[in-house]
């Protein structure tokens, strides 16, 4: 081998260099993240109704994210326009794989339970035959500083420095769990046995706030429904505004003939459209994919990129809005 | 009907000279220089390989090239099989002088070849499972 290598000495010294340094610039991590245009997944498929036919118009977005990117991979990216680079967050850097999961996970478990709180609740309003049911239960943590023992993302906060959640409303509760010095009581379910736990947390001035979801469970629901959507590895909430249209519209029966329907925004317990990340990504993701009509958050109207869309864009603040200009459009 | 007999004969004569020189070729060798020119094939053919490899999979990010992208990789893992053996019967020599006037050009091909159709059918199978 030393044989073969002192015949070719000089190339090799000439070439180690560029080739430790390529090395390191498609291996090491940067500080950067990406988001890239991703696809559509039909909505039928994460929601069965009983003795409904799901329609098949719309479809959620989804976009991919990278993080860390490599230094190649941001010097390749920063010519496209379809990619938006961002310095990564705080949270960013002190999550990993298996907690960005867990996120987009129990994310959208909560924007498809809300989707089919306010679908029903819209759709009672044409045929009181449709109800449900539901009730407030804590809070799932979204993000907690990792270094938190015993805290992790998806538990089911029940009571805080001793308040229940079954005194409060959302908003009042939430607004506990900031206090500088918090004991989390967390309710946790492995098969038919409930467990309970304790975590005191300290915030600490360098501590990215955590973040929490609203903890709903539908108690009864008719027509009956299940949700296949919540075993899928894609995640996330913002597919929440469209899920919410699909399931009204499965229930009241709008005919909207063979129109392609996209969109995009998370839904509030209140009826409000939330703001998403990768907006821009979400466009051309639709782009791509010959929609007809794109509905997104009003708050995000004026940050999509300036270009002629071969499609209708629908800006919302609310599910009621949106729900208005389908019957108006289709009925 | 003649001529699929002669194509056949050809191919069992192929297979029993590459036989005949797989086992000249063992005879020749020691155990202990065969397994450092494994290893210094491996070593060689995997840095010459890395970056492109590496490249390749930096570029998943386009998500509208990663079927292609895969297919590249394939292709890549096949050449790499070439490029082992090439280094593998070139440090066999080396460490071998006796070896020199044996063809060796037969036994390289012929286990790429059979390395690179296995890696192609393992790429045609990761690849109809993921897309």
């Amino acid at each position: 081998m030393l044989k073969l290598l002192k015949q070719y000495k000089k190339l090799l010294i000439i070439l180690l260099f560029p080739y430790i340094y390529m090395l390191f610039v498609l291996v090491a991590p940067t500080q950067l993240a990406v988001i890239a245009p991703g696809g559509l997944s039909q909505v039928n498929e994460a929601v069965i109704i009983d003795g409904y036919d799901m329609v098949d118009n719309f479809n959620t977005i989804y976009v991919y994210s990278y993080s860390p990117i490599t230094p190649f991979q941001s010097w390749v990216l920063a010519t496209d326009k379809t990619m938006e680079i961002y310095e990564m967050t705080e949270r960013q850097k002190d999550l990993s794989m298996q907690d960005e999961y867990a996120q987009g996970q129990i994310s959208k478990m909560v924007s498809l339970k809300t989707s089919v709180i306010q679908a029903y609740l819209l759709a009672h309003d044409t045929k009181p035959e449709v109800t449900i049911d539901y009730h407030y239960e804590g809070l799932y943590v979204y993000y907690r500083p990792s270094y938190v023992e015993g805290l992790e993302i998806g538990d089911l906060i029940v009571t805080i420095n001793g308040h229940n959640y079954s005194d409060y409303a959302h908003e009042d509760f939430v607004m506990l769990a900031y206090d500088s010095e918090v004991e989390f009581t967390i309710k946790r379910v492995s098969g038919d046995e409930i467990t309970y736990h304790s975590v005191t947390y300290i915030y600490q001035e360098e501590d990215p706030y955590m973040i929490f979801y609203p903890a709903y469970m539908i108690d009864s629901a008719s027509p009956s429904f299940e949700l296949p959507g919540l075993d899928t590895i894609i995640g996330g909430p913002s597919g929440g505004l469209i899920q919410t249209l699909s399931i009204y519209v499965s229930l009241v029966n709008i005919n909207l003939g063979d129109s392609k329907i996209a969109g995009t925004g998370t839904i509030e317990m209140n009826g409000e459209v939330g703001r998403i990340g990768g907006i821009s990504q979400k466009m051309y993701t639709a782009i791509y994919n010959n929609v007809d009509i794109m509905f997104i958050p009003a708050s995000h109207l004026s940050e999509i990129p300036d270009i002629d869309y071969p499609f209708i864009v629908k800006s919302v603040t609310t599910v009621e809005e949106a729900v208005q200009w389908l019957n108006e459009e289709f009925n | 009907m003649k001529s699929l007999t002669n194509s056949i004969d050809k191919v069992f004569r192929f297979f029993r000279r590459f036989a005949n020189l797989v086992k000249l070729i063992d005879k020749k060798t020691t155990v202990k220089l065969v397994v450092k020119s494994v290893f210094g094939a491996l070593l060689f053919s995997i840095l010459i390989v890395l970056l492109p490899a590496l490249i390749l999979i930096n570029m998943f990010i386009y998500t509208k090239l990663t079927f292609l992208i895969s297919i590249l990789l394939v292709l890549l893992i096949m050449g790499w099989s070439f490029l082992y053996y090439y280094f593998y019967y070139r440090l066999l020599k080396i460490y071998h002088p006796t070896l020199e006037n044996i063809n060796t050009k037969i036994p390289q091909l012929t286990e790429s070849t059979i390395v690179a159709f296995f890696f192609m059918i393992l790429g045609i199978v990761v690849l109809s499972v993921v897309f």
